[in-house]
């Protein structure tokens, strides 16, 4: 009987660890980053051109190219696509929108259906960026590229113009549970550095505090990388894990399309990051957001649609989006 | 119940859960090495 107890104790012993595995870790993670899953993001189909109930900002455009016109192909990072969606919704003639099989799917290997002539694609930062210098694509929305990025089209000879044409805030999130609402940059700087590791040195209650980072070459990850001025730790600390998280995205990625109520944003220096505070300047991390096209390509709707971009027409545009315009 | 059979039924516990175990921790670093930040912070217990 002791030696079925004991075989039984063993089982429960393994059942216990996996579960406490599972409860700290594995049901928290989700939505990975890398391969197929990397582009489900965002919920896509919400910001298709042309459907009557797409989350698009619609403005009366006076730029309207037609199906003659050498149409430039769009992509972006997926915090933009509201962005680069609308303008093929304003200024670009129906049906160059198109998917394989006919209709729009996000359950293929990159999260789209979008055939290989759609004017408009959704291949995300890291891909889209390297599609760009490839020149598989003409105009590409994104945060300032990283220096790796840089480096990398630098190096395959191809010169980039880079062109704000917004404005966005870079903002740090916890979780609604958290009882702290206000950090400092000095304090974020210090807790990403690894100088404040507990949440009670900032306020808060006697946790670890787990400073999560996004992929290399994201949006947000050169963002952060140059909030942080070039210190900050390398990767996410495994031990940390066992605390409570702060992260960092883009307003309006966050609270716009993913919307998800059980994050908040934490105000900085005092400072909530509404879009009021972002145009008067009191919120601290602000950060244009570009166009970017290879200097090399002829296109000559590529200019049309840079200076629609940075028209009157153009900004309301991007305010519609839910993003700050440039004035 | 004999001690053969107790060795082989503890040796067979024994090495699958450290199987089970070892894979569970190793999907679950990948899964966090990757997951989406919010999704991560969101799914936090206080």
């Amino acid at each position: 009987m002791k030696r079925v107890l004991f075989l039984i104790f063993t089982v429960l012993f393994f059942v216990a660890v996996n579960a406490g595995i599972y409860f700290t870790i594995t049901r928290k993670t989700g939505n990975n980053n890398d391969g197929t899953t990397q582009l489900k993001m965002i919920d896509l189909g919400r910001y298709l051109p042309f459907e009557e109930e797409s989350d698009l900002a619609r403005v009366d455009s006076s730029l309207k190219l037609t199906e003659e016109d050498d149409l430039p192909v769009l992509d972006g990072a997926a915090a933009l696509v509201p962005v680069y969606a609308s303008v093929i919704d304003n200024c670009y003639p129906e049906g160059c929108v198109t998917y394989e099989g006919g209709t729009f799917s996000d359950d293929n290997t990159y999260g789209e259906n979008f055939t290989s002539d759609s004017k408009m694609q959704y291949q995300n930062t890291i891909r889209g960026f390297d599609a760009l210098v490839e020149g598989n694509v003409d105009l590409f929305f994104t945060a300032y590229p990283s220096e790796e990025q840089l480096a990398s089209a630098k190096e395959k000879g191809v010169e980039l113009e880079i062109v704000p044409i917004g404005l966005e805030s870079f903002v740090f999130f916890v979780n609604e549970d958290n009882p702290v609402d206000d950090l400092t940059v000095d304090q974020i700087r210090a807790i990403y550095r690894n100088e404040i590791t507990n949440w009670s040195e900032v306020g808060g209650p006697d946790y670890m505090i787990n400073p999560l980072t996004r992929v290399k070459n994201s949006g947000s990850q050169t963002m952060m990388e140059k909030f942080m001025q070039g210190d900050m730790l390398s990767h996410r600390k495994l031990l940390s894990i066992f605390g409570k998280s702060i992260g960092y995205s883009f307003r309006f990625y966050l609270t716009g399309m993913v919307s998800d109520n059980n994050v908040k944003m934490l105000s900085i220096n005092g400072v909530y990051p509404n879009a009021e505070n972002i145009r008067n300047g009191s919120y601290p991390i602000s950060a244009n957001f570009y166009v970017v096209y290879r200097k090399d390509n002829d296109n000559p709707n590529i200019t049309r649609i840079v200076d629609w971009l940075l028209s009157e027409e153009g900004q309301k545009m991007i305010e519609g989006c839910g993003y700050v315009g440039l004035c | 119940m004999s001690d053969k059979a107790f060795i082989r039924i503890f040796s067979i516990i024994l090495i699958l859960g450290f199987i089970v175990t070892a894979a569970h921790l190793f999907y679950a670093y990948k899964a966090y090495e990757n997951s989406s930040i919010i999704h991560f912070i969101s799914k936090e217990i206080w």
